[in-house]
């Protein structure tokens, strides 16, 4: 308990100052487009030395309570726009109405995210690393899923299934995520392996994609050691929308003819429709989506089906929503691509990048997912608001490999309680608990359970209008199987500068750990010639992170994001892997690593020309990876990563490509031959045209348009150049 | 500041990085290839049977688990089982078949040898080396196993060096 003294020390202080809340008065206006003075809907607007911030409404308007009185400095930033301040004389006891002016600009970094801190705010004032993606950024290649969008995020990388966030997560087949998946602020990784199920998102009802650099445990605890991704869904619509998204396309040849492996036309398509409205105090929306894809490769074919439904009752103050989705696939599982003699040759090649072995050919996974999630927010006066969810999940999946039948059935129960209190100007103190249960019964580990029962505080507090420190701890106790307790403390503080308007330096510094999933500690299984045995005696791992950043609206052409950041791994679990040759297996069993270090320092600018018809980004990102007793790299990180997205606007049409690199890996756990397994760069160029009129946009993709031939996880190639038409309808 | 120049640096890198990028491309068999045909019925309590590939010829019993490269198991419902062998370049002394039986340890005093690569073809006469040559599959090592023939790694070493 001594170890929360301070802050609870310094929240009582806080409490403990009713007389200044009298001495404070309200900031209220509307914010508007300077060019054409048309409201600025969810523009963020604080006034600078308070931690309070508001949020345009459709019409522009804001509230800011509680603001010292005196003369104060207002700012108002949003997505698209030049953040700007203004002067206000604040009077105790009235309300002073002011407007502000914001003037465009492609390259402004203000936009809003939530899972940072847990509560809305300007990515400008977030003292970690983030990356926001928008509904349009989200839709702008046509993706299969959310994954598929997220990819094109700055310092990530998908390595085979597992999503990398500045190289946390390396390569275990999904399992083990290093990475916590939010779907609107609730834990969404499988409870048996910790995998993210990407298609449980409903795609077309995001309306922003959050994702978070650097150790997330002291707020999410497990499974955000290295990173979080929040999907933020839209709430229903004001009037009644409906939406359709058709999309269809097809894979090209391989780029060599002796890859061929079918002469048909490899076709995809999907289609996805919703609808919502509000009907006095109700609101909701359903959607339904189904998709089908012959694959590029052998057994690669996939058949998905998504539905899922918001439904909303009550107003601002006071909120009951019920969300909720389930998703099928079934799909070819090509766990390896086949090597001479295992497949029919052509052309004697020492392997066939886009067939599998004969005894592979009809491999299949089948899986059900499905979540459920109520919660409640309520407004408690002006300074406090609460926040209650209940979620539920399952992930069934089975895979026929043969002669062996794998399956498993994880239930995840999971609740939460928050406050958010502002009990002065200058803190925002943010109270929770949440407590999640994962019963999983599988043939391949068995019948465990998992509990985490946990408490987060975080504090915010402004100290003058040019620094805030954010500082907070959770406090996290994992069960597994009814036995042995493990408790972690996760403590984390940061500070945010502000120079000026156009600049942030944020600097932060963490503890964040993992639990291991039941999947790394149980798993017992022998399939397509891979052997896993089970490790009990696994520690969760733990992590120390830090980094430091600075944000800068140079121009009106250009802004800036670097940051330098460095993780100390601490019984780093992974996939130890080794061939046995004799008995023709890859012998596999989790273990943790003792020391482990991932550093670097990664770039983000964006650009804007021509009065924004055309725009752009890079993002550079370098990393070094060490596995501290060896000296040698850990595997699956790639040591340059480079993102790159350009767009000319030329009236309703849209021209622009987009290109990702990662470098070769410098090292691999599997295969090692240079000769049959060749490590190669990712080097994709992407292109797209859109066409939009009114409320309905055309689009056409080539993926990999110079089909490119690359692999990210040993002997799985990656998809081929193909081809796609898209159309998004409105009414 | 003058833009030309920051927005020239991106452009001129991608384009270097797509100039300079080698992706997967074809890689040729390098190794050997054939058959194995059997002769005799195998037994009951087999458990596989498998080309192992050595660079020199065994002197001890011990080296028989210092092979190069073991084959997949070998397809007995076959009269001839093809086999591919992915290989360095270099010689390779000694190509014999290998049996195992069912619930036996992977010793060499467990293991029988039923034939191995010879000039002639008879399972058991003086082993014949094969060349692999840089991206070339060397085809037609084509191996008898007798499985009326049987070998322990002793008899084998007896064969070979005489005592």
């Amino acid at each position: 308990m001594a170890r929360y003294a301070p802050l609870l020390a310094l929240a009582a202080l806080c409490a403990a100052s009713p007389a200044a809340a009298q001495r404070t008065g309200e900031v209220a206006g509307r914010v508007i487009d300077a060019d054409d003075g048309s409201p600025v809907a969810t523009a963020a607007v604080r006034a600078l030395g308070t931690v309070t911030t508001a949020f345009a409404d459709d019409s522009g308007r804001f509230v800011l309570r509680g603001v010292p009185a005196g003369p104060r400095r207002v700012l108002a930033e949003r997505i698209g726009y030049n953040p700007r301040e203004v002067g206000v004389e604040v009077i105790a006891g009235e309300r002073v109405e002011i407007e502000i002016a914001l003037e465009a600009s492609a390259v402004a970094l203000a936009e809003v995210v939530v899972a940072a801190t847990r509560h809305a705010q300007s990515a400008m004032e977030s003292p970690v690393s983030v990356s926001i993606l928008d509904e349009e950024q989200v839709m702008l290649r046509v993706p299969d899923t959310a994954a598929d969008a997220v990819a094109y995020a700055p310092s990530v990388q998908f390595v085979g299934e597992n999503i990398n966030i500045r190289g946390s997560s390396g390569y275990s087949r999904g399992t083990g995520s290093r990475v916590l998946l939010l779907i609107d602020g609730a834990p969404s990784n499988a409870g048996d392996s910790g995998a993210i199920n990407w298609d449980l998102i409903p795609l077309t009802e995001v309306t922003r994609i959050e994702v978070i650099k650097g150790a997330g445990s002291a707020l999410y605890g497990t499974s955000a050691l290295g990173g979080v991704v929040n999907i933020v869904t839209a709430g229903p619509p004001r009037d009644a929308t409906a939406r359709i998204r058709l999309r269809g396309g097809f894979y090209d040849d391989p780029p060599f003819s002796d890859w061929i492996w079918s002469n048909q036309t490899l076709g995809f398509g999907s289609v996805e429709a919703s609808y919502g409205q509000w009907l006095g105090p109700f609101g909701f929306w359903v959607r339904g989506g189904r998709w089908i894809d012959d694959g590029y490769r052998i057994n690669s074919d996939l058949e998905r089906t998504n539905v899922a439904f918001d439904f909303r009752l009550g107003g601002a103050a006071d909120t009951l929503a019920l969300s909720g989705t389930w998703a099928r696939e079934d799909y070819g599982a090509a766990l390896l691509w086949c090597m001479r003699g295992e497949c029919e040759d052509t052309g004697q090649l020492a392997f066939q990048p886009l067939r599998v072995a004969f005894s592979a050919e009809d491999d299949r996974t089948r899986s059900d997912k499905g979540r459920l999630n109520l919660t409640h927010r309520r407004r408690w006066g002006r300074r406090l608001n609460s926040f209650l969810r209940l979620s539920y999940q399952q992930n069934d999946w089975k895979s026929d490999f043969g002669d062996e039948l794998l399956g498993s059935v994880a239930d995840s129960y999971g609740g939460e309680l928050r406050f958010d209190w502002e009990p002065a100007a200058w803190l925002f103190l943010t109270l929770g608990a949440d407590a999640g249960y994962d019963d999983v019964d599988a043939n391949l580990f068995g019948k465990h359970d998992m509990s985490d029962i946990a408490a987060y505080f975080q504090g915010e507090f402004s100290i003058g209008s040019w620094l805030t420190l954010t500082a907070g701890l959770r406090e996290d106790a994992v069960r597994v199987d009814g036995a042995s307790y493990s408790d972690q403390l996760s403590p984390r503080v940061g500070l945010v500068l502000a120079p000026d308007p156009r600049t942030r330096v944020r600097a932060s510094v963490g503890k964040g750990f993992r639990a291991p999933s039941i999947a790394e500690f149980f798993t017992s299984t022998q399939v397509g010639g891979f052997l896993v045995t089970p490790n009990d005696s696994l520690r969760p791992e733990t992590s120390l992170a830090g980094e430091v950043g600075i944000k800068r609206l140079v121009s009106s052409w250009l802004s800036l994001d670097v940051a330098g950041f460095i993780y100390d791994f601490d019984d780093l679990i992974v996939a130890d892997t080794t061939i046995d040759r004799v008995q023709a297996t890859i012998d596999i069993q989790f273990q943790n690593k003792p020391e482990a270090r991932v550093a670097g320092v990664e770039v983000d600018a964006r650009l804007s020309f021509f009065r924004d018809k055309l725009q752009g980004g890079v993002a550079y990102t370098y990393l070094h990876s060490e596995d501290k007793a060896t000296g040698e790299p850990l595997p699956y990180r790639p040591a340059n990563l480079v993102t790159a997205t350009g767009t000319l606007f030329l009236g309703g049409l849209e021209l622009g490509a987009d290109y990702r690199f990662a470098s070769a890996f410098e090292a691999v756990q599997v295969f090692t031959d240079p000769r049959t397994d060749p490590l190669v760069p990712m080097n994709v160029l992407d292109l797209r045209l859109a066409y939009r009129f009114g409320r309905q946009t055309i689009r056409f993709i080539v993926d990999n348009s110079t089909n490119y031939a690359y692999t990210t996880i040993e002997r799985n190639m990656e998809p081929i150049r193909r081809y796609t038409a898209a159309l998004e309808l409105e009414f | 500041m003058r833009k030309p120049s920051i927005w020239l640096i991106p452009a001129l890198g991608l384009a270097t990085i797509l100039a300079c990028s080698d992706g997967l491309e074809p890689v040729p068999f390098q190794g050997a290839s054939g058959t194995v045909t059997f002769i005799g019925e195998a037994p009951d309590s087999t458990e596989w049977v498998r080309l192992a590939v050595y660079r020199e010829l065994p002197q001890t019993p011990l080296d028989l688990l210092d092979f190069v490269a073991f084959s997949d198991t070998l397809s007995l419902s076959l009269p001839a089982a093809p086999y591919v062998l992915a290989l360095d370049t270099g010689t390779y002394e000694w190509l014999p078949v290998i049996w195992k039986a069912k619930d036996t340890p992977l010793i060499p005093s467990a293991l029988r040898v039923i034939g191995w690569y010879t000039a002639g073809g008879a399972p058991f006469d003086a082993p014949e080396s094969f060349d692999v040559t840089a991206n070339q599959e060397t085809p037609e090592v084509n191996v008898i196993g007798d499985f009326r023939t049987m070998l322990t790694v002793d008899e084998v070493l007896a064969l070979m060096w005489g005592g």
